[in-house]
């Protein structure tokens, strides 16, 4: 049984009784690795400041609102978050007058992709971060998740929905695409 | 390579890091726009025990989690059975020894182990009583209320010795009444005196060990002893009744010879453990 668990349930029992230092505390505890796991998936830091604090303000609500029974307080921010980038993307391409609703959930996808393939570019991101730019926003997920935010694969099976399996077989797939992206960037 | 990679995007971490300014701002911000629906709170005892029970719940069946209950409990129990073992009267666990003789001794099929047993735990009496006699460091109050202790748990066991042996004596009847003659008679009168001649022995080392306890000690348990020596000397009387019954009677001709030996062994076995004790 990990600390951090126990933290976070001794933290949630807080939160659901809308206690403001319980917020500070999980704001403090998770705003870097949030902020990070925005970061890779937009493309100005001015869009994941302002997504980071949207999500810390809908796990507010959410918690203080809802009567289900939360299991993993680091899961339900994580999927947060990454349903407001989700949105994100949903609403750029509405601005961009898509009206068509099938079309729509691959637009997200898609709009992300084209935008984050873009932005080294436009910041002049070399190294492994640019790697992870190129990268398909499914594998570069998981990498995030697992490498930069140390999730455990039971939590990330959690946040994306996913058997545990399909996550280990995602991140090493993930893993065999950054390598060869790498390897075509060196020559 | 692919670690390279991983060692590679795990440096990120030092890279990517969100604005200070921004942190400070955006946490006052958030505060603010909470401020309205929240306030203050502790935890209290409903809330802790919905905690564990949370905890329970996500925790108890996972695999690691019923291993280590296993083996606490295991321990547990292991550990509370040692240290009642060596618990003497007074201390809290003694009642869980003297239950623990009672299921074994109920628990135990043959009248001639249940003699033996009744034996045995008679000659731990009279050790535990050795042990509070010897002991230094506890109060004259609380020496004496556990001597008190120890000499009434031993009248009981040998007043059960005592009620065995009147047992065996109507069993004996019964076998002549009906005229059964053989080995499980003779075996039963042995098995009596073996038992008597124990007990005797016991009683003549519990009266040195009272004759070292001072006087005040001595004061208190004086009425227990000779309550003791008298179910002694019943459980005497009646081996020694079964032993000149067929001594007349010419029943254990050959067997009278091996029911001496077997009355003069544990005796002598007896006497040699008392010794022992008295030395530790």
């Amino acid at each position: 049984m990990k600390t951090s668990n126990i933290t976070d349930k001794l933290l949630l029992l807080k939160l659901k009784k809308k206690d403001p230092d319980a917020f500070a505390q999980l704001y403090d505890l998770y705003l870097t690795p949030i902020y990070r796991f925005i970061y890779f998936k937009v493309s100005t830091r001015q869009d994941a400041e302002d997504l980071t604090s949207e999500a810390f303000l809908k796990i507010w609500q959410y918690i203080t609102e809802s009567e289900e029974e939360i299991e993993n307080l680091r899961a339900l921010l994580y999927r947060i978050a990454r349903n407001l980038v989700i949105d994100f993307y949903r609403q750029k391409a509405r601005a961009a007058f898509v009206r068509d609703e099938e079309v729509l959930e691959n637009i997200a996808d898609e709009k992300q992709q084209n935008l984050l393939s873009q932005i080294d570019v436009e910041i002049g991101l070399n190294g492994i971060q640019k790697v992870l730019r190129q990268m398909k926003d499914e594998y570069r997920e998981v990498i995030v998740l697992r490498f930069i935010d140390e999730l455990s694969i039971s939590e990330m099976a959690k946040i994306l929905n996913k058997s545990k399996g399909s996550i280990r077989v995602l991140l090493h797939r993930a893993l065999k695409v950054a390598k060869k992206i790498s390897n075509q960037n060196g020559k | 390579m692919e670690n390279n990679i991983i060692k590679e995007i795990k440096e990120i971490k030092k890279e990517v890091s969100p604005r200070p300014e921004w942190v400070k701002q955006s946490r006052a911000l958030l505060l603010k726009e909470i401020a309205a629906d929240s306030r203050p709170a502790t935890l209290g005892i409903f809330d802790y025990s919905r905690f564990i029970s949370q905890l329970f719940r996500q925790y108890a069946f996972e695999p690691a989690v019923v291993m280590l209950l296993i083996f606490a409990t295991f321990l547990g129990s292991s550990l509370t059975l040692n240290a009642a073992f060596y618990s003497l009267p007074g201390a809290p666990l003694y009642r869980v020894k003297i239950a623990l003789e009672k299921t074994q001794l109920a628990l135990i099929p043959g009248e001639k182990e249940k003699i033996e047993l009744k034996i045995e735990f008679a000659q731990k009496r009279f050790e535990e009583l050795n042990k509070i006699a010897r002991q230094t460091d506890v109060a004259p109050e609380e020496k004496t209320q556990q001597i008190k202790e120890a000499v009434a748990e031993f009248k009981t066991n040998v007043a059960a010795i005592s009620t065995h042996l009147n047992k065996i004596k109507e069993t004996i009847k019964q076998l002549d009444e009906n005229k059964t003659v053989g080995q499980d008679k003779d075996q039963t009168v042995m098995m009596a005196i073996s038992a008597s001649a124990k007990t005797e022995e016991l009683i003549k080392s519990i009266d040195q060990t009272i004759e070292s306890l001072s006087e005040t000690e001595k004061a208190e348990v004086q009425e227990i002893v000779s309550n003791v020596i008298k179910s002694a000397q019943e459980a005497g009387q009646s081996a020694q009744e079964l032993k000149d019954q067929l001594s007349a009677e010419g029943e254990i001709k050959g067997a009278a010879t091996s029911t001496d030996q077997a009355v003069e062994t544990p005796v002598q076995s007896a006497g040699t453990t008392t010794d022992n004790t008295t030395q530790d």
